[in-house]
């Protein structure tokens, strides 16, 4: 398998989480392959690949260019890419089923899974800010109702 | 800190339309992110940040959202129960979170997101924009029948301008705003480069702007309630009447904007 190949076929596998997350029904084992199985089958390829291309590859993690020298390798920067989609698929089911228990219907969690999906902590910022203000709204309501009608 | 607990007790199953209410957090999320973003991004569209847009917006939204799940906790529970009722929820949600992404996105870029047509994609977005925005004003619509039946108790002032408020608020919307969209752009006459603004809405004080109408229009739909139930408490007997003139003079009022804006004149 070309490293173009196996890049493309990561990239798949996270589509079909996310497409679980977005589409799918809330189940436990949805939530479990989304969330876990996939982000399982991915860090076990990064992790074989850093086994095996990690030592070969200049570069190192202390500057700027140290890492993009390391990202010079392919099999490295497809370990790197795989990095991202896991950690991001994991995060993106994370925050789906805390936004499920804080009752936020899932057109709300659109916008929050794309953000994941595109830029994963921002949509871990966006998902944790929309919770903590709807239960904050929520604690509020309940120890002063909002006067119903005002009268 | 239980907001960070794993273990996540389920949610208590709360009515559909309470859905706005989180609509309107997120909006108020995304305002504070835009707020962030204006401090640290120098970058300017027409002399103002990029993120002044997606600020005002998401501001307008959370309110219009959260006025959305007000009225819709006053209606009576077989109307709330509609299916109508029920689908017009993620409708409206999904066009607000969608105006939102277009917008913020168009800011990330440095490109406006209303009147810009610059190419197929853009040209579609804008319409979808349009569709989008006369969805959420027309979604004000909805609960009017049911307030006009009497059900809940609400005060009699309250009611008035709950009615007229929403479908005033919601007439005079498509009017200011359908003229804004077909004239594409906001101005009428050019502003003198420097020439003030109101600070904060950043509405032209040197030439026509046509946003101050779709301002009062908009905002309509809480002036009138909230004026009503003011009057509810401070003069019972009167409030109904006093609504409708109140109603009256902020059409007239927004009517008054509108046309001189539309002669080309500054606001004051």
């Amino acid at each position: 398998m070309t490293w173009d190949a196996l890049f493309g076929l990561s990239n798949s596998l996270a589509l079909a989480g996310w497409a679980i997350l977005f589409l799918a029904p809330r189940r436990d084992w949805l939530l479990a392959l989304a969330g876990v199985g996939l982000p399982l089958l991915l860090a076990a390829a990064y992790t074989l690949l850093v086994l095996g291309h990690f030592a070969a590859a200049r570069g190192d993690f202390n500057s700027i260019a140290g890492v993009r020298a390391l990202f010079a390798s392919d099999p490295v920067l497809v370990a790197g890419w795989q990095h991202y989609l896991a950690y991001d698929l994991f995060l993106g089911a994370w925050v789906a089923r805390r936004l499920d228990a804080a009752g936020i219907a899932r057109v709300l969690q659109w916008p929050v899974l794309a953000t994941c999906f595109m830029f994963g902590p921002a949509g871990f910022l966006l998902g944790l800010a929309l919770e903590g203000g709807w239960r904050g709204a929520r604690a509020l309501r309940a120890r002063a109702p909002l006067a119903e009608g005002l009268a | 800190m239980s907001a960070l607990t794993l273990t996540l007790a389920p949610a208590v199953p709360e009515p559909a339309d309470r859905q706005y209410y989180a609509g309107a957090v997120l909006m108020l999320v995304l305002a504070a992110l835009a707020l962030a973003a204006m401090a640290a991004d120098p970058r300017l569209i027409d002399g103002v940040s990029v993120w002044s847009k997606p600020l005002k917006f998401a501001l307008a939204l959370a309110v219009h959202l959260a006025t959305l799940g007000w009225v819709a906790g006053l209606l009576p529970e077989a109307t709330r129960r509609a299916l109508v009722f029920r689908l017009a929820v993620p409708v409206v949600l999904f066009c607000a979170a969608g105006e939102m992404a277009y917008i913020i996105l168009q800011a990330a870029r440095q490109e406006p997101s209303h009147f810009f047509v610059s190419d197929p994609f853009h040209a579609a977005m804008y319409q979808a924009m349009g569709v989008g925005a006369v969805t959420i004003t027309l979604a004000a619509l909805l609960p009017v029948p049911a307030l006009l039946r009497p059900g809940k108790v609400l005060g009699p002032g309250l009611r008035r301008g709950l009615v007229l408020g929403l479908a005033g608020g919601a007439v005079l919307t498509l009017l200011v705003a359908g003229w804004l969209g077909a004239q594409g752009g906001h101005f009428v006459g050019t502003p003198a480069p420097g020439s003030a603004t109101v600070p904060l809405f950043g509405w032209s004080l040197g030439a026509g702007d046509l946003r101050p109408a779709h301002f009062l229009a908009l905002h309509a739909m809480q002036g009138l309630p909230l004026i009503g139930a003011v009057l509810d408490r401070l003069a019972p007997r009167r409030a109904r009447a006093g609504v409708t003139l109140a109603g009256v003079a902020w059409a007239a009022l927004t009517l008054a904007v509108f046309a001189r804006a539309l002669a080309g004149l500054p606001l004051l």
